[in-house]
């Protein structure tokens, strides 16, 4: 179980180890833009935390992150197919950032440093724990930059379906900072801030 | 040697059942992402008309050329009022489709952008009809498309850090001007 929940609080990838900033900084101006890359990162690092697991054994050491590359960048694009046939409309605001998971450090990251050395059980709970605190993280901060910046919250976009809340005055006259980039880099250090406290004060 | 044999071997294997397992995804969503784009060329055809009508069957494919892929013609009642161009940009995260209706003349109807991987936030902004308010009206001999953000009016705005995918879009809009100007060529 703690092999689960380390990712969630003690070992979150974004906000104690600081990996997959780009796409936490990128796509979280949206609340649906968030859960959307979150949940293309859980299927991503459970399916490769899972084959490499089972590969551990077969790809040579030589040549281990070329073939770790090929097995994650696989994954990567059949997300990106089926988000392109099935939500297009998140395939569309994504953009760029759905190829760019194969960048993402937080999978490698877990492929070289767990699923290479565990079973494929504790691989696959590895990267579902890791996966959902990576989506957490995302969902959090572009709450906090959707409400103050857009005075609103997007849950679901696809279409003609909307699902979002208008925040009464806040959607009139919104914080456009916090839309903006410079807005993601303000709301990540006092999330990071945060974190670090909670952490001390837990030791 | 043995050792290089064997080590790609098993990397080809590697690679071998990837591209397997990518195919059969892509065979599953390929006629759903073929229907999506059906549909978006014919809601992009009703938007870049206002007056007038143009046939999404009666699509022409132009060889040869490095701006236009296709074209369709807008008529009304028989009579050839414009036409509306599939063009290939150049954005900043690659290729780009632009589908743009033009006068006769050469002068911007409308344009919508298709197919991108523009950053969101900055060059995405160009999907926005807002966006291209800046090109429309312009492209006739009078009036010509601006190629650089410095040329557009004051009073319109442009996006602030996405130079690369204005240049991509101001550039083949042109183009497309230049190509109905030039009789289709």
């Amino acid at each position: 179980m703690k092999v689960f929940t380390k990712g969630l609080f003690k070992e979150n990838p974004v906000f104690a180890i600081a990996l997959g900033l780009c796409p936490a900084l990128a796509v979280t101006s949206m609340v649906w833009n968030a859960i959307g890359m979150g949940f293309g990162v859980i299927f991503v690092l459970v399916c490769s935390n899972l084959m490499i697991s089972l590969l551990r054994n077969f790809i040579p050491d030589e040549v281990h992150i070329p073939a770790y590359i090929v097995v994650i960048a696989s994954f990567v694009t059949i997300v990106e197919l089926l988000m392109k046939a099935y939500l297009p409309s998140l395939a569309a605001s994504l953009g760029i950032f759905i190829p760019l998971i194969v960048v993402n450090c937080v999978i490698l990251g877990r492929a070289e440093a767990f699923a290479s050395k565990n079973t494929p059980l504790d691989s696959v709970l590895d990267g579902l724990g890791m996966g959902i605190g990576f989506t957490l993280a995302l969902i959090a901060i572009a709450l906090v930059r959707e409400v103050l910046g857009s005075g609103q919250i997007t849950l679901f976009e696809q279409g003609a379906s909307l699902i979002r809340i208008k925040l009464g005055p806040l959607s009139d006259n919104p914080i456009r900072v916090f839309a903006f980039p410079a807005g993601a880099l303000i709301v990540m250090g006092y999330f990071k801030a945060l974190f670090e406290t909670i952490s001390k004060r837990r030791k | 040697m043995n050792k290089i044999v064997r080590i790609s071997i098993k990397l080809l294997i590697i690679c071998v059942a990837a591209a397997l397992a990518l195919s059969v995804v892509n065979a599953l969503t390929a006629p759903e992402i073929k229907k999506l784009e059906v549909e978006a060329k014919i809601t992009a055809l009703g938007k870049l008309v206002n007056n007038g009508k143009a046939d999404p069957e009666s699509e022409i494919i132009v060889e040869g050329n490095d701006y236009v892929s296709s074209y369709f013609t807008i008529n009304n009642n028989g009579e050839k009022l414009g036409y509306i161009l599939y063009l290939k940009a150049k954005g900043y995260g690659g290729m780009m489709t632009v589908m743009a209706s033009y006068k006769l003349d050469g002068e911007l109807i409308n344009a919508v952008l298709m197919n991108n991987s523009e950053t969101p936030g900055f060059g995405k902004k160009a999907e926005k009809q807002e966006y291209m308010e800046k090109f429309i009206g312009r492209g006739s001999d009078l009036k010509p498309l601006p190629l650089f953000s410095y040329e557009v009016e004051e009073d319109v705005d442009t996006v602030t850090g996405a130079t690369i995918t204005f240049m991509g879009v101001s550039s083949v809009l042109k183009n497309g001007s230049d190509f109905i100007k030039g009789g289709l060529k």
